[in-house]
C-alpha cells in the first residue's frame, strides 16, 4: 500500500503521555500506515520511559475490547432504540455470568462425582493437519484435515459421531461392545475392523479396508435394508440417507493418511471440497457446471496447487489468485 | 502496576489448586480417572454441541463466507480451546469461544497480523508485554475487564460502532469510511476520544482499588 495522506502522524503537542499513546494506537490501527509512520512510532516509544508503559496500557485495553464480542453484536442490533446497550449488557451478562459460572462449576463436579457411565470426548484436527488418536478401548483413529469426532465409550457400546471431515478407524475387536459411527445420514456398525469414513456436503462415503461393516441410513423408519460391506468395497450415502451402490476401490485411494490425496473419477466439486481441508488459501469454483467435471488425480496433501496446474492443462479455465483466495471459472464457450 | 502482581498471585494460587485437585483424584482409592481431564473433555464437548453452529453462522454474518471460511475459523478456535489446560477458569464459555474465533479471524487479515507482530516486537524491546486473552487472564483480570466494558457504556453510539468495526471486524479506516461515509480524520478523532475515555476509566479503577486496600 502506498503512503496515504489521510492518516497524518498524530499531533502530540500538549498531550499527556497516555493520550499520546492512545493517538498512536489509533494511528497504527488505521490500516494505511507507511514505513515512515512506523519509524516515527518507534522513535516516540523510545523517547521517554513513560511512553513505553503508556503504550502498553493502551494496547492492552484495545486487545481486551475483543472479549465478549456479542456485546458489540447486541449493541449494533439495538442501536436504533436502546439507549445504553453496553450498560444493560454489562449488568446482564457480566453479573449473571459470575453466578452462572459458579453453578456451572458445581454441575461439572457433581456430574463427574456421580457414577455416570461415560462422557463423550471430542477430538479435532486443524486445517492441513492429519493426526492419529488412540481411544481408551485400544482402537486408533486417524483424523483427516479439519475433522472432528466425538467419542463415547461405555460398558455396552462404543459410539462415535463423525461431526465433520474424514476419519480412518482401526477398531479393536470387542464382541461385547459393538463399535458404531454416525456420520450425518449414515450409521456404520462393526465389531472390529478397519475402515474409512469421509463426510462432506454431498454425503458420506464408507470404505472398508479389512473385516465387515454394516451401513444403514440414519432414519427412524429406514426402509432400506442395511448393507454389508467387505474389504475393498465402498458405499456412498447421500445427505437424505439414500444408499448408493456398492463399488470396489483401491487401497491407494486411502493414501491421505500418508499425505497423498487420491481421487478416481470424482466430481471436481468434491475434490475441491476435500482439498480445501488442507489449504488455508481456499479454492472456489465459480460455476456449477465446472464442479461436475469428473477428474482422476493423485497429489501431495501439502502441494494441492498441483490440482490447478492439472486443470489448467486439461480444461478451458481461468484462474484468479488473490492473497487469500483462488477462484476458478470456465472460460466462455461457444454456447 | 501492583494490580498485575495481585493477578499473578491469584493465578499461581489457582494453578496450585488445580494441581492438588487432580492429584487427589488419582490417589482416591486407586480410581484410574483423572477428574480434571474428564472435566476438560466434558467442557469441550458441551461447548461444541451448544455453540459450534451458532459460531459458524455468526462468523459468516460478520466476516462473510470467506475466505477464510467461517467453518475453518471456528474449527481452529475449537482446537485451540481443546488444547488449553485451564478450561475450568472459563466463566463464560460461549464468550470465550467467540473471542478466540474473532482473534483467529483477525490474524488471518494480513495487515492486522503484521501490525500485531510489529507492536509486540516494539513493546518487547522497551521491556513491556501485552497479554492475549486466555482463560487465566479472564479469571484473574475479570474486574478490570468489566471496568473496560462498563466504561464503554459511556461512549457514544458512533464511538462504539467504530470500535466494533475496527477492533472486531478488522476494518481499515478506509473500509469504514466506504461503508459509513464518515471521513478518515473523523474516524481517527472519535476513536482517539474513545480510547482516552476507556483508558482513563481503567486508571481510575486501578487507583480506586489501590486506595481501598
Amino acid at each position: 500500500m502506498t503512503v496515504r495522506a489521510d492518516y497524518p502522524v498524530p499531533e502530540l503537542s500538549g498531550k499527556t503521555p497516555q493520550d499520546q499513546a492512545n493517538a498512536w494506537l489509533v494511528y497504527l490501527n488505521s490500516g494505511g500506515v507507511p514505513e515512515e509512520g512506523r519509524k516515527a512510532f518507534s522513535t516516540w516509544l523510545r523517547a521517554d520511559a513513560t511512553h513505553a508503559r503508556a503504550y502498553a496500557a493502551s494496547e492492552q485495553v484495545w486487545r481486551d475490547l475483543g472479549y465478549m464480542p456479542e456485546a458489540y453484536d447486541d449493541a449494533v442490533a439495538k442501536s436504533g432504540g436502546a439507549r445504553k446497550p453496553f450498560a444493560a449488557l454489562s449488568r446482564r451478562q457480566l453479573g449473571v455470568a459470575a453466578a452462572a459460572a459458579l453453578v456451572f462449576a458445581g454441575i461439572a463436579v457433581w456430574q463427574f462425582g456421580g457414577s455416570e457411565t461415560a462422557a463423550a470426548k471430542l477430538y479435532a484436527s486443524r486445517v492441513g493437519e492429519v493426526k492419529t488418536v488412540r481411544l481408551e478401548d485400544g482402537s486408533t483413529v486417524t483424523l483427516g484435515a479439519a475433522s472432528t469426532i466425538s467419542v463415547t465409550l461405555s460398558k455396552q457400546a462404543r459410539s462415535v459421531v463423525l461431526e465433520r471431515g474424514r476419519a480412518y478407524f482401526e477398531v479393536a475387536h470387542d464382541a461385547n461392545r459393538p463399535f458404531s459411527v454416525n456420520a450425518g445420514a449414515a450409521n456404520v456398525t462393526v465389531l472390529g475392523t478397519i475402515f474409512d469414513i469421509a463426510r462432506n456436503t454431498a454425503g458420506v462415503r464408507v470404505s472398508v479396508v479389512k473385516g465387515v461393516v454394516m451401513v444403514a441410513p440414519d432414519k427412524p423408519d429406514a426402509s432400506d435394508e442395511p448393507v454389508h460391506l467387505t474389504a475393498g468395497q465402498r458405499l456412498e450415502v447421500d445427505t437424505s440417507g439414500a444408499l448408493g451402490t456398492v463399488e470396489a476401490f483401491k487401497a491407494g485411494d486411502l493414501a491421505w493418511r500418508m499425505g497423498r490425496l487420491v481421487f478416481h473419477n470424482e466430481s471436481l466439486a468434491q475434490v475441491v471440497e476435500e482439498i480445501n481441508r488442507y489449504r488455508t488459501v481456499k479454492i472456489a469454483l465459480l460455476d456449477e457446471e465446472l464442479g461436475k467435471t469428473r477428474i482422476t488425480i493423485s497429489i501431495p496433501a501439502n502441494r494441492t496447487d498441483q490440482l490447478l496446474s492439472v486443470l489448467e492443462a486439461t480444461e478451458p479455465i481461468g484462474i484468479l489468485r488473490t492473497g487469500n483466495s483462488v477462484t476458478v471459472r470456465h472460460l466462455k464457450k461457444a454456447n | 502496576m501492583s494490580t498485575d502482581r495481585d493477578q499473578n498471585a491469584t493465578r499461581k494460587k489457582a494453578k496450585a489448586g488445580a494441581a492438588s485437585d487432580s492429584a487427589a483424584t488419582q490417589s482416591d482409592g486407586g480410581r484410574p480417572v483423572d477428574l480434571a481431564e474428564a472435566r476438560r473433555h466434558r467442557f469441550v464437548q458441551r461447548l461444541y454441541n451448544d455453540h459450534f453452529r451458532d459460531l459458524v453462522r455468526w462468523l459468516a454474518r460478520r466476516y462473510g463466507a470467506g475466505p477464510p471460511e467461517p467453518e475453518d475459523i471456528a474449527q481452529t478456535a475449537f482446537t485451540r480451546i481443546a488444547a488449553l489446560e485451564d478450561v475450568e477458569y472459563i466463566r463464560n464459555p460461549r464468550a470465550f469461544l467467540f473471542t478466540t474465533a474473532v482473534n483467529e479471524a483477525l490474524t488471518r487479515l494480513r495487515w492486522i497480523k503484521r501490525l500485531r507482530t510489529f507492536v509486540e516486537a516494539e513493546l518487547h524491546e522497551v521491556g513491556e508485554e501485552v497479554e492475549e486473552i486466555t482463560p487465566e487472564r479472564i479469571y484473574s483480570s475479570r474486574n478490570r475487564l468489566e471496568a473496560v466494558l462498563a466504561s464503554a457504556a459511556s461512549l457514544t453510539d458512533k464511538q462504539r460502532e467504530l470500535i466494533r468495526r475496527s477492533r472486531l471486524l478488522g476494518q481499515t479506516y478506509a473500509d469504514i469510511s466506504a461503508d459509513t461515509g464518515w471521513s478518515a480524520a473523523d474516524i481517527s478523532r472519535q476513536l482517539t476520544v474513545a480510547m482516552n475515555t476507556l483508558v482513563a476509566a481503567l486508571e481510575a479503577y486501578d487507583e480506586d482499588k489501590e486506595k481501598n486496600k
